[in-house]
């Protein structure tokens, strides 16, 4: 009897569920961020103008936050393998509509319906959450999230020369196309080879999908204003497509989809009610205690990073582009620089956090990443191509570095509400990309960054609330011998 | 006469250790008292044992007893001091993992042989060795009452005196009453059981006939509440004497005897305490090849999961190697997980079988959280399954025979094991069973003893679990040998008898979702009667299932023609369900296909 190693050139067992899971993710980035670096020839062929094909963008992230919610249920409901091969299988469809669209309404619906393609994060989380030991954990899920977003960089990195392969005005829809083919045909390979559980595992506790739980009454104020903003960035994508915006819909639609958003939002104030009445009759156990503001800062921190990142990769190659007057496969390439950084950055972040601390690697991460955006903020035509990309490539090393080092901030937080705090974690990047884009639909690419850095450094202020988690409290000493450290 | 002494001191109990460092535990106070008033001797008896070790307190509870003996008889004061004697003995005699109820009832029915027997042998049936028999059991949060015959118990709650056992005993003729009840009057004994919830501060009264026939309750009340005019501080002792007196100053003219007890402290109420005590250890951090803790050195992991770790160590002290198996850090909050991780222990250092893993004592003073088991070299019965896809129902049953021998020393003592699966059982190099994996056994005694914490979702493996589980019943053995049948199906053919791949995410309704698939679909050598010997050992309802773990070995083994005659016999819708409706839906399509051409 030997235990399985963590051996990454192994393709059985607990291994192979890895492999699966990253490149059922990197399809789903490949195929979210299909449409960034070949937007000039898109926007040419479609006849688009730049704020169509900045709408585009935001639309891309918008569905996406509801998505989660809804497939962190169907997770549960029927396992991470008909999940992930469903989402793979049915999203390959908005993707043929966008690679045959022949207008923008056409392309508006298939970007906004490949939203749905984003959330697929959380049930390749589970999926592998359900096959390591958790001292393996972090390293796999570092591996899974990092590689799969390379999807991205992928992306950018192959499809414009793809398309020039294809060659003419369609090249484009061919590469697009080929992509959704790709999500088709991986879904069966996912179906065919993926299991939900090892065999013979036990049963888990049933989660509690409803809402997350609290575990005092000012916390469940709390949780309930932290809600606000994801309907808030709803409300103001629909506010950007009304006739105030790109009139995309009617004033009544926008004026529906409004009433629709305060429905949901008190149907949630209900639910959350519902999962957490129970503090305000008696005191939650000591043993299950924890402060929600923690998950709080997460989310800012998430939502600066992780949201920045969407964004950016959404509008880099169409950035280099502009900016420095490039073709679109060099933009692409060069862009792709951006989230090439994910293979290496984001399981970094987890270790760095291991060896320094999650509070001090946060503060630096997030500094860094203010100072990153700033840079990228001045960018202009006279620099050299080269040093921008640097610009590009430092920025984004901060970027996935914190969200790596969040992420592994998360489970200690409180072990047994992880899964809830990483689902409301990961809504916020949603809301933080939705947000980004908006903002840059307003406004030029220099207040963009700058609006992206002003934010990381209202991370930084929330980040000194934060409490360093209490991580293990055993020790391993230079001579192998394990310890306890007295806890003051 | 003859008074019992109210403390014992035995000591039974064969590892004193604790089932969980409870900084509380059940309190009480306690005291009798007993004369022979106009009569000659006294012919009633009380005992009562308060056990000095927490591990019994809380394992086998509190006795207290009386027993009034028949004083028709010769015997009977013998009768009852045998009686409550042997009861407090031989109910601390009896396995830690028991229930009240089982540890009593067998006491209580050798007892009542023993008496039956001694007074026949007298050749006088009216002489022989009987008696009115009432005992309470205190444990946890219960009281167990047994009783027979007209003895009582009472209890006072909040200035209430309510008599809980009802007395089995007949007007005769001429005013004097007939008991049709009692210890040692039959071969059979019907002993009534009453279980009640504590509360602090409950006073509990044993008495004979001599007390209750003479005082009424308010008299009783008022004697227990009344201090002491001698002394204040009374304690119960003194007011049994007190009532005893009392009784006999009103013209008692039996023997008079009453035993109180009074509940000064329950056990552990508080949760965040109980919590600090299921989290004061820690979880070992994962650890390496050449690390050490508490002095045993790792050399190899052995297995580890998103559950436990278990790694292979060797202690400068010895020459064996051992086990060690640590939790996940994932369930450092996991009160149901930790609880049952401390279960284990406490299973794996009672049950001593070859067939089954030890777990061997370690320093209690450890302050990281694990176990110390025997070392099994050898492989898991799923490595065995890949090794043998196609194995001989000659080492199939082998196999099958090792593991009943292991579940026998579980059924036992009185324990269910509730996650039986392949990965659970070791064959080592001697083909020799070892079933490992406690954290989810079923101890009856333990779950006497009340938690406040409940388990939140069905224990056991997905695919192996019996399906009252699920239903949100209770296990019993029967329930093993469910996971038992799906074990020997799937060495025989590879494949799971049931295809119900979504149960860990939704709760089935009912037992008809399991739907058994033949053997014989996937492997056509298997003889029927196998096969029917295994759909009835997997039956879903557990009252259909075989009612012993032999009765299923012995079908495993030779045919049982009444099964294969009834299956020959029956319609073809029982047999085969499905190809019925295939023929109807062939018959119907032939009918259709006629209507539409003609």
């Amino acid at each position: 009897m030997t235990a399985e190693s963590f051996n990454l050139f192994s393709f059985k067992g607990k291994m192979k569920t890895l492999h699966m899971s990253w490149i059922a993710f990197f399809i789903t980035f490949f195929v979210w961020f299909n449409h960034a670096p070949m937007l000039q020839a898109i926007a040419h062929s479609l006849g688009l103008s730049g704020s169509e094909i900045k709408t585009l963008l935001i639309l891309n992230v918008a569905l996406t936050i509801p998505a989660r919610v809804i497939i962190g249920m169907m997770t549960d409901r029927f396992g991470p393998k008909i999940v992930y091969s469903g989402l793979l299988a049915l999203c390959s469809i908005p993707c043929f509509m966008f690679a045959m669209a022949d207008s923008f309404i056409q392309a508006a619906l298939a970007r906004f319906l490949l939203g749905f393609i984003g959330a697929g994060f959380v049930i390749g989380i589970r999926l592998v959450s359900e096959w390591f030991p958790a001292n393996e954990l972090g390293t796999a899920e570092g591996i899974y999230g990092g590689w799969g977003n390379f999807g991205s960089a992928a992306a950018a990195f192959c499809l414009p020369a793809l398309a020039l392969v294809f060659g003419g005005d369609d090249g484009w829809r061919y590469a697009v196309g080929l992509t959704g083919l790709i999500s088709l045909l991986f879904s069966v390979v996912f179906y065919n080879n993926v299991s939900d559980t090892p065999k013979g595992s036990t049963y888990f506790k049933p989660k509690n999908i409803g809402a997350m739980e609290v575990t005092s009454k000012g916390d469940f104020f709390f949780l309930l204003a932290m809600k606000v903003p994801m309907y808030a960035a709803l409300a103001l994508l629909s506010w950007k497509l009304s006739p105030a915006g790109v009139s995309l819909i009617s004033e009544t639609v926008c004026i529906t989809i409004y009433a629709g958003l305060v429905l949901l939002y008190i149907y949630e104030v209900f639910m959350v009610w519902k999962v957490n009445r129970d503090v305000f009759v008696k005191p939650v156990p000591e043993l299950h205690q924890y402060k929600f503001k923690q998950v709080a800062v997460l989310n800012v921190l998430y939502f600066a990073t992780f949201g920045s990142e969407l964004a950016v990769i959404s509008m880099l190659p169409l950035f280099f582009a502009d900016t420095f007057e490039l073709t679109p496969v060099v933009a692409g390439m060069l862009a792709s620089a951006y989230a090439f950084m994910n293979l290496m950055s984001r399981p970094g972040g987890g270790w760095l956090s291991d060896r320094f601390g999650r509070k001090p690697t946060l503060l630096i991460l997030t500094a860094g990443l203010a100072v990153g955006y700033l840079l990228m903020a001045m960018v202009d035509s006279q620099w050299p191509v080269w040093v921008a990309v640097i610009a590009a490539m430092a920025c984004s090393f901060f970027v996935q570095s914190g969200e790596g080092a969040v992420f592994a901030t998360v489970p200690l937080i409180k072990r047994r509400l992880t899964g809830q705090i990483a689902g409301m974690t990961g809504a916020y990047g949603n809301v933080g990309a939705v947000v980004y884009l908006t903002v840059l639909s307003l406004v030029e690419y220099q207040t963009f960054f700058l609006v992206i850095a002003g934010t990381a450094v209202l991370g930084f202020a929330t980040l000194l609330i934060m409490e360093e988690p209490k991580g293990n409290m055993a020790e391993v000493h230079e001579d192998g011998s394990i310890e306890l450290i007295p806890i003051t | 006469m003859i008074v019992t002494s109210a403390m014992k001191s035995i000591n039974s109990a064969p590892i004193d250790s604790q089932y969980q460092a409870s900084p509380s535990r059940l309190k009480v106070t306690l005291g009798g008292h007993s004369i022979a008033g106009v009569k000659k001797r006294n012919e009633d008896a009380f005992a009562a044992y308060l056990p000095s070790s927490e591990g019994a307190n809380q394992l086998k509870g509190i006795t207290a007893c009386i027993a009034d003996g028949v004083s028709c008889s010769e015997n009977a004061q013998l009768a009852s001091q045998t009686a409550v004697t042997l009861f407090v003995d031989d109910y601390y005699s009896t396995p830690e993992s028991w229930t009240v109820k089982t540890s009593a009832a067998r006491v209580l029915s050798s007892l009542n042989s023993w008496l039956y027997h001694h007074g026949q042998q007298n050749y006088q049936p009216q002489n022989g060795a009987v008696t009115t028999f009432s005992a309470a059991v205190f444990k946890s949060r219960t009281a167990h009452l047994f009783h027979a015959g007209d003895s009582r118990i009472y209890r006072l709650r909040d200035g209430t005196l309510e008599q809980l056992t009802t007395d089995h005993s007949n007007h005769g003729s001429g005013g004097k009453e007939y008991l049709t009840r009692a210890l040692g009057m039959g071969s059979h004994l019907e002993v009534d059981y009453i279980q009640t919830e504590l509360e602090k501060n409950d006073l509990f009264l044993l008495s004979t006939d001599g007390v209750h026939d003479t005082l009424s309750k308010n008299e009783l009340i008022t004697l227990i509440q009344t201090p002491n005019t001698h002394s204040p501080e009374g304690t119960l002792e003194d007011v049994a004497e007190k009532i005893v007196d009392k009784a006999l100053a009103k013209g008692s003219e039996d023997n008079l005897s009453c035993l109180l007890i009074r509940i000064e402290e329950l056990p552990i109420e508080d949760i965040n305490e109980l919590h600090r005590e299921l989290t004061h250890k820690t979880i070992p951090p994962v650890m390496e090849p050449g690390m050490t803790i508490d002095n045993y050195t790792v050399q190899k992991m052995l297995y580890s999961g998103p559950r436990s770790h278990l790694y292979l160590v060797t202690h400068p002290d010895h020459d064996d190697r051992f086990a060690l198996k640590a939790p996940s850090i994932n369930f450092s909050e996991d009160t149901q997980y930790l609880e049952g991780f401390m279960r284990e222990e406490w299973v794996g250092r009672r049950i001593d079988n070859k067939g089954v893993m030890k777990i061997l004592p370690k320093d209690d003073k450890s302050k990281f959280l694990y176990h110390l088991c025997e070392y099994i070299e050898g492989q898991t019965l799923r490595q065995w399954m890949y090794d043998n896809p196609q194995p001989s129902l000659e080492r199939v049953r082998a196999i099958s025979q090792g593991i009943i021998q292991s579940l026998r020393a579980f059924q036992r003592l009185g324990m269910v094991h509730r996650d039986l699966k392949p990965e659970n059982v070791i064959i080592d190099e001697n083909e020799q069973i070892k079933l490992i994996d406690f954290g989810t056994v079923q101890v009856g005694g333990l779950n006497e003893i009340s938690s406040l914490l409940s388990e939140e979702c069905p224990v056991g493996s997905v695919n192996y679990i019996a399906p009252e589980y699920l239903m949100e019943q209770r296990g019993t053995y029967r329930s093993d040998l469910f996971s038992l049948g799906v074990i020997v199906y799937e060495m025989l053919t590879g494949k799971q008898p049931f295809n119900l791949s979504n149960t860990h995410r939704r709760t089935p309704k009912h037992f008809g979702e399991w739907q058994y698939h033949s053997a014989q679909e996937y492997r056509p050598d298997l003889p029927l009667w196998l096969d029917l010997s295994l759909e009835k050992a997997t039956s879903p309802n557990p009252t259909s299932r075989y009612p012993a773990l032999s009765e299923f070995y012995t079908d495993l083994c030779t045919p049982n023609q009444t099964m294969v005659n009834k299956r020959e016999h029956s319609p073809l819708l029982e047999r085969d369900p499905v190809r019925l409706w295939k023929m109807i839906s062939a018959l119907l399509l032939i009918i259709v296909a006629l209507q539409a051409a003609l």
